[in-house]
């Protein structure tokens, strides 16, 4: 029985065309021409529970519409959604009260007041038990490491300070259902890797489904076994992360640190030559003969050290994207 | 019930963080007070009646419209449209809150704040200038505040209608500056509407705005008889469920026009 079910979902948005200038805005006013924007062009999937899977796409590709279609923010324009078994635009009390959506760009958060009041605010909003609120807390102030900031004015928090508060109040509740929309966007390494760090704990902890959605390839890559590529409103992959690279990549890459200096020529009856900066060269490699290009190197050519890896995963999702588009 | 009393808690302690802020609103409300009142002191000079009103019956009407209206005026929901507009609203919506509750629960706390210092102003303007003030029947008290609280309904569901509008433009200001420029002369918190020509008082009687603070104002003076509180009770009930059925349906139709912007 899956958590999340969505069948043929499409959202379009009528957005009106307005010709540039003093001209056009007063012809918009008298005649509108409205055109359909499809943010979300039928798509399909299912989640269970406690899977964490990552929305990846470039902006503008329907992942964010996704969030807020499944968060109950928006009417969607056809198709069928159902998460708990509610369907999410009627926004039912009793679904939101297992649901949770943090945007990274958006904060609930009272600006002028401490993170304190706001979460308190929240436990009575969810009418969490006063015990259960206390360790909750207690918890998430200690994963996220938060205590001497919480009597602090939001406003004077930094970005990653705050995008913690956020989360905290996001959560005090326990949902069942997690939307984090780009929850790392902005943050520098180190808190890119803490915030990482605490949802992957948080879904491991609570066994809460949660959907992801990052630029950051690193955070899908650390995170989500599963992963859901889309662009210009439609699904182009959706499976393991593993998956993709066995299905997309076309290369490997062979670090290779040469012992003497050898001729271009040589090296590139091996493979396309990506670098090279002796003693270092970097090859591109077929696939499927990766190994065997590899012994070769290594009886033919002075090679002091030899490494073979699968190449960046933001190259392949390249590759995704250009196919999507023929 | 316990959610949206912490919401007003919470919006008390956000108010006061801007003092001076608040502290400049309420000067300005005594500025317009005053002014209010010395115009009418120099049109009674020479005379003893206008219009029908004695000078502290007019006085007294004056002072009870500044107080209406600071009262039933909504100083929170006001922020509506705009959190309609930059998507803010998303905050509310993906709650198990509701969004009408929500601004009421911020505008009641604003007033309690109001009711306070306003009442602290009175006592201290009445001191200061004595005005010859009218007290009304004791008799009247309950109904008075009865018409507070259905006024005060009513104009938080003109105001929230307004706010509505921000689902499908983002120029709400001017609607709602004109309809503030027509609340101050149909409304009756300038002037008691019984001095506009019978005819345009005709056409008023069949709008919602004298029941926002003429009525409850009459009331108060004492000038109305039996029959004409039940009508103007039955009136104001009227339009409260004219304007709840409007904004409903309004909310409805923003919700499925909602984009839900800037991400």
């Amino acid at each position: 029985m899956p958590i999340i079910s969505v069948n043929r979902l499409k959202k379009f948005y009528k957005v009106h065309q307005k010709e540039p200038g003093l001209g056009g805005s007063l012809k918009s006013l008298f005649h509108r021409k409205y055109y359909d924007v499809k943010a979300v062009d039928d798509i399909s999937f299912e989640i269970a529970e406690g899977e964490l899977v990552g929305f990846i796409g470039p902006n503008g590709a329907g992942k964010t519409t996704t969030l807020k279609v499944l968060s109950g923010l928006l009417y969607p324009t056809s198709g069928q959604i159902s998460v708990l078994g509610f369907e999410p635009w009627k926004r039912d009390h009793r679904y939101l009260k297992q649901m949770s959506l943090v945007m990274g760009q958006k904060n609930q958060l009272w600006w002028d007041l401490p993170a304190q009041e706001s979460f308190i605010l929240n436990k009575e909003i969810y009418e969490v038990p006063d015990a259960q609120y206390q360790k909750t807390l207690n918890e998430l102030v200690e994963l996220l490491d938060v205590k001497d900031i919480l009597n602090v004015q939001v406003r004077k928090l930094s970005l990653g300070q705050r995008m913690k508060c956020e989360l905290i109040a996001a959560l005090l509740h326990s949902p069942k259902v997690l939307f984090l929309d780009e929850p790392t966007i902005g943050l520098d390494v180190v808190m890119q890797k803490a915030m990482r760090d605490f949802i992957a704990q948080y879904n491991q902890r609570f066994n809460s489904t949660i959907i992801l959605t990052s630029h950051y390839m690193e955070d899908v890559k650390k995170l989500a076994k599963r992963v859901i590529i889309i662009d210009h409103g439609k699904i182009l992959f959706d499976g393991k992360l593993q998956d993709i690279i066995d299905k997309y990549a076309e290369n490997k890459i062979l670090t290779i640190e040469l012992s003497e200096e050898v001729n271009r020529a040589d090296l590139e009856k091996f493979g396309t030559i990506d670098r090279l900066e002796y003693p270092q060269v970097v090859l591109k490699v077929d696939r499927a003969n990766a190994s065997k290009v590899a012994a070769a190197l290594l009886e033919k050519l002075p090679v002091a050290d030899i490494n073979i890896e699968e190449p960046p995963i933001e190259a392949i999702i390249r590759r995704v994207f250009s196919r999507g588009k023929k | 019930m316990r959610k949206y009393l912490a919401l007003a808690r919470l919006s008390w302690s956000n108010g006061l963080v801007y003092r001076l802020n608040f502290v400049m609103w309420r000067i300005r409300l005594v500025l317009g007070l005053l002014t209010a009142y010395f115009l009418w002191k120099a049109v009674f000079a020479n005379q003893q009646t206008i219009f029908g009103y004695s000078e502290s019956a007019m006085i007294t009407y004056i002072l009870v419209a500044s107080l209406l209206q600071s009262l039933i005026l909504a100083t929170r929901s006001i922020d509506l449209a705009g959190i309609i507009n930059s998507g803010d609203l998303s905050n509310i919506l993906v709650k198990p809150i509701s969004n009408f509750w929500y601004w009421l629960s911020r505008d009641l706390a604003d007033k309690i704040l109001n009711i306070l210092f306003a009442s602290a102003e009175l006592s201290i303007l009445f001191v200061l200038l004595r005005p010859p003030i009218i007290f009304p029947p004791v008799l009247l008290v309950l109904p008075v505040l009865l018409v507070l609280l259905l006024s005060t309904f009513l104009y938080y569901l003109i105001n929230y209608l307004f706010g509505l509008l921000g689902f499908w433009t983002p120029e709400v200001w001017a609607p709602r500056f004109l309809l503030f420029v027509i609340l101050q002369f149909v409304a009756g918190s300038l002037f008691p509407l019984d001095v506009l020509p019978l005819s345009i008082q005709k056409i008023v009687s069949f709008t919602p705005f004298p029941y926002l603070i003429f009525f409850p104002a009459q009331l108060y003076l004492g000038k109305l008889a039996g029959p004409q509180i039940i009508t103007g009770i039955i009136a104001s009930l009227f339009w409260i469920g004219i304007f709840t059925l409007i904004v409903k349906i309004t909310w409805t139709k923003g919700l499925k026009a909602y984009g839900a912007e800037g991400r």
